[in-house]
C-alpha cells in the first residue's frame, strides 16, 4: 500500500479531533493549553503534507510561521493562567466562571 | 524520492496518537506533560517521512523544547499539591466525545471523496529544498516574516506585563 496524501490527513484529523475533546473537558486551564497545541501540531501536519505531496513550498513556510505563532500564543496563555492564578487562587475552569452569563 | 513504508508510517501514527488521547485523559498533568513531548516528537517523525527535516528540526527545537517546557511550568506554578484537579468534567464527557466523533467522520467521508489536485509539473526537489525555503522567506514572504518577528516581540513584553507581580506602592 503506498502511503499517500490521504493517510496524512486522516492523521491530522484524527489528532485534530483528539485535541478538540480535550479543549472541550478538561478542567484544568494548562490542560486546555496542552490540548490546544495538539490542535496545532494536527494543522501543521496537513500543511507540510500538502507542501510534499502537491508539491508547493507554501505548505512549509506556512508551517513555519504556525510554530511561531503557536509560541508566542503559548506564552500568553500561561502569563493569563499565572495572572488568574494570583487572582484566583485556582485555575479550576469549573470554579472561576465571574464572566459567565 | 522515495516512498514512506506502511511500517514507518503506522508506528509513527501510534507514536502520534497514543499520547495525544493521554493528553487528553490522564488526571495527572505530569503525565500529560510527558505524553505532550512524546507526541511533539512523532510529529517530528512524521515530517521528516514527509521530506521536511527542516520543520523537523524546528517542531524539536520550538514544540518539544520551549513550549511543552513553559506549560510544564505553568502547570507546576499552579499546581495545589493539597486540592489536586479532577481531570475533566463529567457532565461533558459524552456529548464532547460525540462531537468530536463526529467531525472526525465528517472530515474521513470529506477526504475519501476529494479528488486532490496535484501540479503536474510539480517539482518536488524544490519545493522541499531547505535553500528555496530562504529564497521564499526573504522574497515573497518577507512582510510575514517580519511580522512574525515583530509579534514575537510584544509576546514577550505582553506576558512579562501580564504575569509581573504588582510591586505594593511605597508608603507615603
Amino acid at each position: 500500500m503506498i502511503i499517500g496524501l490521504p493517510h496524512y490527513l486522516l492523521l491530522g484529523a484524527l489528532l485534530f479531533c483528539i485535541g478538540l475533546y480535550g479543549v472541550l473537558t478538561r478542567r484544568n486551564a494548562v490542560a486546555v493549553l496542552m490540548s490546544l497545541e495538539l490542535l496545532f501540531n494536527s494543522v501543521n501536519i496537513n500543511m507540510v503534507a500538502f507542501a510534499r505531496y502537491i508539491p508547493e513550498i507554501t505548505g512549509t513556510v506556512f508551517s513555519l510561521f504556525i510554530i511561531a505563532v503557536a509560541a508566542a500564543e503559548a506564552t500568553v496563555g500561561v502569563a493569563l493562567v499565572l495572572s488568574v492564578y494570583r487572582n484566583y487562587q485556582q485555575i479550576d475552569l469549573e470554579k472561576v466562571t465571574d464572566l459567565k452569563g | 524520492m522515495s516512498e514512506v513504508s506502511p511500517i514507518v508510517f503506522t508506528l509513527l501514527s501510534v507514536l502520534v496518537l497514543v499520547p495525544a488521547i493521554l493528553v487528553v485523559v490522564s488526571d495527572n498533568l505530569f503525565h500529560a506533560g510527558i505524553a505532550l513531548i512524546t507526541c511533539f516528537m512523532g510529529v517530528a517523525g512524521v515530517y521528516v517521512t514527509l521530506s521536511a527535516p527542516f520543520v523537523a528540526g524546528m517542531q524539536v527545537l520550538v514544540y518539544a523544547g520551549a513550549i511543552a517546557v513553559i506549560l510544564l511550568f505553568a502547570f507546576m506554578l499552579t499546581h495545589d499539591l493539597m486540592h489536586p484537579l479532577a481531570g475533566s468534567t463529567a457532565f461533558q464527557k459524552i456529548p464532547a466525545a460525540i462531537l468530536c466523533t463526529a467531525i472526525a467522520g465528517g472530515l474521513m467521508m470529506l477526504m475519501a471523496g476529494s479528488k486532490w489536485a496535484y501540479l503536474p509539473g510539480g517539482d518536488l526537489a524544490k519545493a522541499t529544498s531547505i535553500p528555496q525555503l530562504g529564497q521564499e522567506f526573504l522574497t515573497r514572504y518577507v512582510v510575514p516574516f517580519e511580522l512574525v518577528s515583530l509579534l514575537l516581540l510584544i509576546t514577550l513584553v505582553g506576558a512579562v506585563t501580564i504575569a509581573r507581580k504588582e510591586e505594593a506602592p511605597p508608603p507615603s
